[in-house]
């Protein structure tokens, strides 16, 4: 059981008082809707808390890791039905909590099972909205990433092993249905059999790769996306269609049937790879699959009328009301078995019209608001114009492959009135330090005039499906922020996790940035942390207050002021999580961060100190106080981290790393601080690291923030 | 008379028995009849046969003499001069005793006083050539030698005046004293000089060197007729063993005019062995078989085929051919008096054919199969092949084979592009792509690199260059690397046709992107010539020229290699199948393609190539063609006469298995099957898409390639010791011999008799069952052994060693 591996000897009755009644609240546009929590478990809970209290203490202390849920199996469910699936991730032992951030789903259970995975009981409101909701695990060492979980209105069931043989193919006895299923073990091979009549097209799509699903878990050799390649064999016997990617690296066919029959549909790894984490849906329909929806956003509160692109061919049409700004939906049409995204904005839209591919005939568009499109045919160029001032200044961010899967590589060129090419984008990393294929740039206007974006596919692809929305908005000088990641972990009522806040200064902006964290409830302390001008990320803390409940889960967010040209300019981050995709890190923009109360699983740092003042040259003592767990008697080593990233590749203005002694308690802190350093106001914080490594990718234990003043002329 | 007499018998004894008529008398024939020199330098070789009706012709060139008083003519050793200018009627005499028979030919000469200068890159450069001066060794390396750098084999002659007149502060020309010039003293050794006499006295290259530097050393003219290409003659030649022949080449110019540089060009034998040739041309015939004589003269080529027949056979060819294939094998076997082998048996053909096919060793079921097929249909062959041909082996193979090609690997494509790649192959060759198609799809192959697969072959190489070198020698059979640097020096492709086709190429980028590689053709680059620094026009070889910025050249190349007309593609892959299925090419190297390295049966090629094209470039088709042939189905043990034979396909050619082949047979005949990890239980070597999939000891041992290269010559199929050592003594070979769930521990468990046992291994590895005496022995060695088990794994252990299970026979 959970409760006995989590080591709280202090309160093991508060403890199990927490457990009963979580406590969760944030802004409006964030919601959660359900969590589990364990009080169901209260008998076994108890016996489990006095188990720990004659565990020997050694056998209490975990190393702090990095929790990651990876998947779930299956990864959806139909509504009006509760399912059992399987959670499989890393280091998400003891969970208690699963938060599902949508509508319409309500976890009934949850439990551990090991470090790598979980189970947990799901029931889906038979009104729940067919889409996706997002989840996300709450357990000892914080809260995990967001996964999707898909809510569809098909039939669904799991695949049986063993289905590797050509003679042991699963039945699937009538269309359409959704087979969830898993490449597991390595080398696995699923094959499933269905029948097709002639003159009825099927359509056999893979979502795998969509929905993130990775080979990290255990003993992978390498953390690399799942990338199913199908193979449909005919009622002979004989290989009809094989198809590694459509769009995305998840596959699909579409069998037009000559002949009624029963087919067969192969599944496999490309690397024939497996793990409990190779999750996939296979769906099998004779209905529209939608591969597209155009537009493919909308504004807030309107409703759009959109042409549903499908893989057969067939063109639906319907309507999508925008809900949310800034969110991601996923809306379906009536006829159609899946949802696509669809991107809703505050800003007025419009929609392309052909012909524009020559400069003389672009769309016009204006400032603030966002051109929808598609690349309609191979070879297809589309522009829109924009009339600038002199030295006005626009960003214009592309959204193809981003979120929409849309299956183009765009490049965004800018031509004056005179044909000439001025400035060009082909793959952004402006947005959220996202790398994608969708171009986006910041331009000025040299002079007064029309200009023409020009959209075209790198390698001249195109279709009904190739869509895009171009949201062009005024630049002004400033700032924009974002979050390093969602989420952080307090170790243990009183504790004090750290994250960071990371700044992109714009149009000659280069002032210093205060960035406080808000919006956390009472009794929880968000600092307030300084980006100097020679920085671009600054190291912020959030303490819990003494009498958090382990297991309490609380929203913040990231809020940054800064004086631009005697103006008050206030921004709030841009909250990212973190993904792995083919061995790289790539952050997608998530709904909101959050903090959860873990327990205490190495020692806690404590220190008096808020503020200092401190001159150049100086060296300033910082007294620690470390509260270990009994059995903790490690050395470890601090280090006082004021940022992660600066400008040019400067190191940050002072660092300091100290040793910690086996089994000490107190340390005073030396920071030298450096001769030539500036005078102005700095902030920093006291995080347990990994020698001179100042990454904080695991959630250590640090001090609240530190605020430093170097008499001077301000910065 | 006596001297005709011995003329008469020696022709006898070369060509056979046959009367000699006195109704049709020896007569000497000269080539050429006609003669024309021009300028003081000027020379003419001839050859002169003694042709005696019934008995053939006999070289006599060393042996005339000219008759009559001819002051101003000079002639020696065949080779005629003159140093006064007229129309000369020569008489060239062949002495016998008191007898002589006699010739005439005419000779006009023209400008033999003239004060023409000598040309410098029509005379002076050749004799340089000649004379070595230029060659890779010397000055024509790569950074010349002892400070003179010159264009290799002269294919710069503007550098190379430089070279020699201005650079060093022109200290190698004395034009005030030029018999004083550093070049002269130092190539006839009156100094000292690493390179050795270069310019013996007399020899026509001293003579032109001399007199250019007493011209005052001229510069190349600006306009010049150009050498438009090399005659040799005679073009062919059959010849007895011990027979000499005189042969001439001649330089072609675009003003019409032809000269005569029989002694200013490199020729040297192809085949050795078989016939020799002397700085004069003067051919010897010393084996027996088919010879080149290459003959280059400033980056033309000329060849003479020499054909010298084996002792002659005592039985006629009793061939009977219902294959085009067997037509021209046995129209060569009959020129060249050779005789085939007997058939193989149907156990030998059927384990041939399947290697060949698919790579796989047949099963014992198989074997058994095809017994009984073969022994009541005639047509059982065909029809085995049939089968073979449509297996997802001959698939996996065929794939396999092509990957080395095109040098498929993780490591350049990445593992979406390696697999996708092969399922492109594996899917092609399933479903019969024409293989002009496939090329077409490589090359023109763009966008991304998993929706169009065949974009992955711009992964394997680079730049434009790395592109071009790879283009030429998988799909043109043509090494056209050393046209780099330089002229080619074996071959007429020039620096602008290796830049040509590299111009191709610089357009196209490739893209990465989390999510899938695009490989682009854009409009972009060039290609800069080194010489020149000018941007190089694309062109095929002996094809037109495109626009250096033509937008769709990749697309315009993947055409031009497309198309039916295309000269080089298909004849490449016909002999590079036939290399494969017959254990060598009919040009080999397969990939080394040129006029001086020509095809040992070109009437054969050509047929092959002509029905290849006209069926649609059909793979399986060409495949049939040749293993349904009874050439195909000749046994490798050869006879007396014909065991010297290793390339006119008398008897089958035995070769060692390829690594996959062999690891797949190793895992076949002990049962235990080779698992590569990551992969299915399914894979087998030769299905591996990549070779670094599957790091086996064994693979690498035996020579496989690891696709850093386009070269078949990666493979490696040469025997060594670690591969003897490997067999007899490795723990891989013990484990797999002994393993419980082996074939020996299954079987014995399951209580076969030794008998069968000995069969079952026989048959799983020799794909025959055991002789009587063979039988025999196996058993007696089995009751001698501890135990029948340990007895049955050191008989298999033998039989593994052995080289009718090593080599594909």
């Amino acid at each position: 059981m959970v409760a006995a591996l989590w080591p709280e000897p202090q309160r093991p009755l508060t403890f199990l008082a927490g457990v009963r009644g979580p406590r969760i609240c944030g802004p409006p546009n964030y919601s959660v809707i359900s969590e589990s929590h364990l009080s169901r478990y209260g008998v076994p809970w108890l016996a489990a808390a006095l188990a720990v209290a004659v565990l020997p203490a050694s056998a209490q202390v975990k190393i702090t890791e990095v929790m990651d849920l990876r998947a779930a199996f299956p990864f959806g469910a139909r509504r009006g039905e509760s399912v059992d699936v399987l959670l499989v991730g890393k280091h998400i032992t003891d969970p208690s909590r699963l938060l599902i951030e949508g509508d319409g789903v309500r976890v009934e259970s949850l439990a551990g099972i090991g470090p790598t995975e979980a189970r947990t009981r799901l029931s889906i409101a038979p009104d729940a909205p067919v889409g996706r909701v997002a989840m996300r695990l709450v357990g000892r060492f914080g809260i995990t990433d967001p996964i999707p979980f898909v809510i569809s209105d098909l039939s669904e069931e799991r695949e049986q092993e063993p289905n590797s043989g050509m003679a042991e193919p699963n039945r699937i006895a009538s269309l359409p249905r959704v087979v969830c299923g898993q490449f597991n073990p390595a080398e696995d091979l699923d094959r499933f059999r269905f029948r097709a009549t002639r003159g009825r097209p099927v359509t056999i799509a893979v979502e795998s790769f969509v929905l993130d699903a990775t080979h990290s878990i255990g003993e992978s050799r390498g953390r690399r996306n799942v990338d199913p390649v199908m193979r449909l064999f005919g009622p002979t016997g004989k290989r009809i269609a094989e198809c590694e990617d459509f769009h995305t690296p998840d596959p699909l066919i579409v069998l037009r049937p000559e002949e009624d029959g029963e087919y067969v549909v192969e599944l496999q790894d490309l690397g024939y790879e497996g793990n409990p984490a190779a999750s996939y849906r296979l769906t099998v329909t004779e209905q529209p699959w939608l591969t597209a929806l155009y537009p493919a956003g909308g504004r807030r509160g309107s409703v759009v009328p959109v042409e549903g692109v499908s893989a057969s061919g067939e063109v639906l049409s319907g309507t999508v009301t925008s809900r949310t700004a800034g969110k991601l939906q996923f809306d379906t049409l009536v006829g159609a078995v899946n949802t696509r995204p669809f991107l809703v904005s505050d800003l007025p839209e419009s929609l392309e019209r052909e012909p524009n591919d020559k400069p003389v005939e672009a769309n016009p568009a204006e400032v603030g608001s966002v051109f929808n499109g598609r690349l309609a045919r191979a070879g297809d160029t589309d522009g829109f114009a924009l009339t600038l001032k002199a030295g006005e200044s626009i960003s214009v961010e592309v959204m193809a492959d981003r979120e929409l899967h849309s299956p183009v590589d765009l490049m965004l060129t800018v031509l004056g009135e005179d044909g000439r090419q001025i400035a060009q984008s082909d793959d952004s990393q402006l947005a959220y330090g996202l790398e994608s294929r969708d171009p986006e740039l910041q331009f000025t206007a040299p002079r007064a005039g029309v200009f023409t974006f020009v959209l075209k596919e790198m390698a001249g692809r195109g279709g009904a499906e190739c869509v895009y929305r171009a949201t062009v908005k005024p630049l002004t000088k400033g700032f924009h922020l974002t979050t390093w990641w969602d989420n952080v972990l307090l170790k243990g009522p009183g504790g004090t996790g750290a994250l960071l806040g990371l700044v992109r200064r714009e149009l000659g902006f280069k002032g210093a940035v205060r960035v406080r964290v808000a919006g956390l409830p009472p009794g929880y302390a968000g600092a307030e942390g300084i980006i100097t001008p020679a920085q671009t990320s600054v190291l912020l803390t959030i303490t819990a207050p003494p009498d958090a409940k382990v297991g309490d889960v609380v929203p913040f967010y990231l809020e940054g002021e800064a004086d631009v040209d005697g103006v008050r300019q206030v921004r709030r981050a841009i909250p990212r999580a973190q993904r792995d995709q083919d061995g790289e890190t790539i952050w997608k923009p998530s709904t909101g961060c959050l903090a959860a109360v873990g327990p205490v699983t190495e020692f806690q740092l404590r220190t008096p100190v808020r503020k200092l003042i401190g001159k150049p040259g100086e060296t300033v003592i910082i007294p620690l106080e470390i509260d270990r767990v009994p059995g903790y008697d490690a050395a470890f080593a601090v280090n006082a981290v004021q940022c992660i990233f600066t400008l040019g590749g400067s190191p940050a203005e002072f660092r300091a790393t100290m040793p910690v002694p086996q089994g000490a308690r107190k340390l005073d802190f030396r920071l030298d601080l450096p001769a030539n350093l500036k005078p102005g106001d700095y902030t920093f914080a006291i995080i347990r690291g990994m020698g001179h490594d100042y990454r904080i990718d695991r959630p250590y234990p640090s001090t609240p923030l530190i605020h430093l003043k170097v008499p001077g002329a301000d910065l | 008379m006596e001297l005709l007499g011995v003329l008469l018998l020696t022709a006898e004894a070369c060509l056979g028995p046959a009367a000699a008529s006195a109704a049709d008398p020896a007569r000497l024939e000269v080539d050429p009849p006609k003669a024309l020199l021009v300028g003081p330098l000027a020379e003419q070789q001839i050859s002169v046969r003694l042709i005696r009706p019934g008995a053939g012709a006999v070289d006599v060139t060393q042996r005339v003499s000219l008759a009559g008083a001819q002051p101003a003519v000079q002639f020696q050793n065949g080779v005629i001069s003159a140093r006064k200018d007229g129309r000369y009627r020569l008489t060239l005499k062949l002495a016998s005793g008191r007898s002589a028979i006699t010739t005439g030919m005419t000779l006009d000469v023209r400008e033999s006083e003239s004060a023409r200068p000598v040309s410098f890159a029509a005379e002076v450069v050749p004799a340089l050539t000649r004379a070595g001066c230029n060659q890779g060794a010397c000055h024509g390396g790569q950074f010349g030698r002892g400070g003179l750098k010159l264009s290799l084999l002269g294919y710069a002659p503007e550098a190379d005046y430089a070279a020699l007149v201005r650079d060093g502060g022109g200290r190698r020309v004395n034009r005030t004293r030029p018999e004083q010039s550093l070049l002269l003293l130092k190539a006839t050794m009156a100094v000292p000089h690493a390179g050795g006499l270069r310019l013996p006295e007399g020899s026509l290259p001293r003579r032109i060197l001399s007199r250019w530097l007493a011209d005052g050393a001229p510069a190349p003219l600006a306009s010049e007729p150009s050498l438009t290409g090399v005659s040799a003659s005679p073009s062919a030649a059959q010849m007895a063993r011990g027979d000499r022949r005189q042969t001439r080449l001649t330089a072609h110019y675009s003003d019409g005019r032809t000269v005569d540089v029989t002694r200013l060009a490199l020729i040297q034998s192809g085949s050795e062995g078989v016939a020799n040739v002397d700085g004069g041309g003067l051919i010897t015939a010393a084996g027996s078989g088919i010879a080149p004589i290459v003959a280059r003269y400033q980056g033309k080529v000329a060849v003479v085929r020499v054909l010298v027949p084996f002792p002659r056979p005592a039985v006629p060819l009793r061939w009977k051919t219902t294959n085009l294939v067997d037509e021209e094998i046995g129209r060569g076997w009959e020129r060249l008096g050779l005789r085939p082998s007997e058939e193989a048996t149907p156990a030998e053909f059927l384990r041939r054919v399947s290697l060949d096919l698919t790579g796989t060793l047949p099963t014992r079921a198989q074997l058994d199969q095809y017994l009984q097929d073969a022994a009541t249909r005639p047509d059982a062959p065909d029809r085995l092949v049939d089968r073979l041909l449509q297996t997802e082996e001959w698939v996996d193979f065929w794939a396999l084979y092509f990957g080395d090609l095109l040098r498929n690997t993780k490591k350049t494509s990445g593992e979406k592009g390696m697999w996708a790649l092969h399922n492109w192959l594996r899917t092609s060759l399933r479903d019969g792509k024409p293989f002009n198609q496939m090329v077409g799809e490589l090359i023109g192959g763009h966008g991304s690199t998993v929706q169009d697969a065949a974009a992955n072959f711009y992964n394997a190489a680079a730049t434009p260059e790395d592109l071009a070198e790879t283009t030429s020698q998988v799909f043109l059979g043509i090494r056209l690397q050393c046209a780099r640097c330089h002229n080619h020096p074996f071959e007429r492709w020039t620096q602008n046709d290796y830049y040509g086709l590299a111009a191709f190429f610089p357009g196209v980028k490739r893209k990465q992107s989390p999510t899938e590689v695009l490989v682009l053709h854009t409009a972009e680059g060039k290609v800069d010539h080194p010489r020149t620094g000018s941007p190089v026009k694309p062109h095929t070889l002996d094809g037109p020229d495109l626009e250096p910025d033509a937008p769709a050249r990749p697309a315009a190349l993947a055409e031009w290699l497309a198309s039916p007309s295309n000269p080089f593609v298909a004849r490449t892959v016909v002999n590079r199948v036939w290399g494969r299925l017959m254990g060598r090419g009919l040009i080999e190297p397969v990939d080394d393609i040129r006029s001086s390295n020509p095809p040992s049966h070109p009437e054969l090629l050509d047929r092959l190539t002509e029905e290849f094209v006209r069926g649609g470039f059909d793979l399986r088709a060409l495949m049939r063609r040749i293993v349904t042939s009874r050439t195909y189905r000749l046994s490798s043990r050869p006879t007396r006469a014909n065991e010297a034979d290793d390339r006119y396909y008398s008897h089958a050619i035995s070769r060692r298995l390829m690594a996959e082949q062999l690891l797949d047979a190793i895992s076949a005949a002990t049962g235990k099957a080779e698992r590569f990890p990551g992969l299915p239980a399914s894979y087998r070597a030769i299905s591996l898409p990549d070779p670094s999939l599957a790091k086996v000891g064994l693979l690498d041992t035996f020579g496989r390639p690891t696709r850093a290269t386009v070269c078949e010559c990666e493979r490696s199929n040469n025997p060594n010791l670690s591969q003897s050592l490997f067999l007899l003594n490795s723990g891989y070979m013990q484990n797999r011999i002994a393993d419980e769930g082996g074939r020996i521990a299954q079987g014995v468990r399951a209580g076969a008799s030794a008998e069968e046992l000995v069969r079952d291994l026989y048959a799983a590895t020799f794909t025959r069952y055991p002789r009587p005496d063979e039988m025999k022995r196996s058993l007696g060695f089995l009751a001698e052994a501890q135990n029948i088990r340990e007895g049955l794994e050191d008989l298999l252990w033998t039989l593994l060693n052995s080289q009718e299970f090593l080599l594909q026979h």
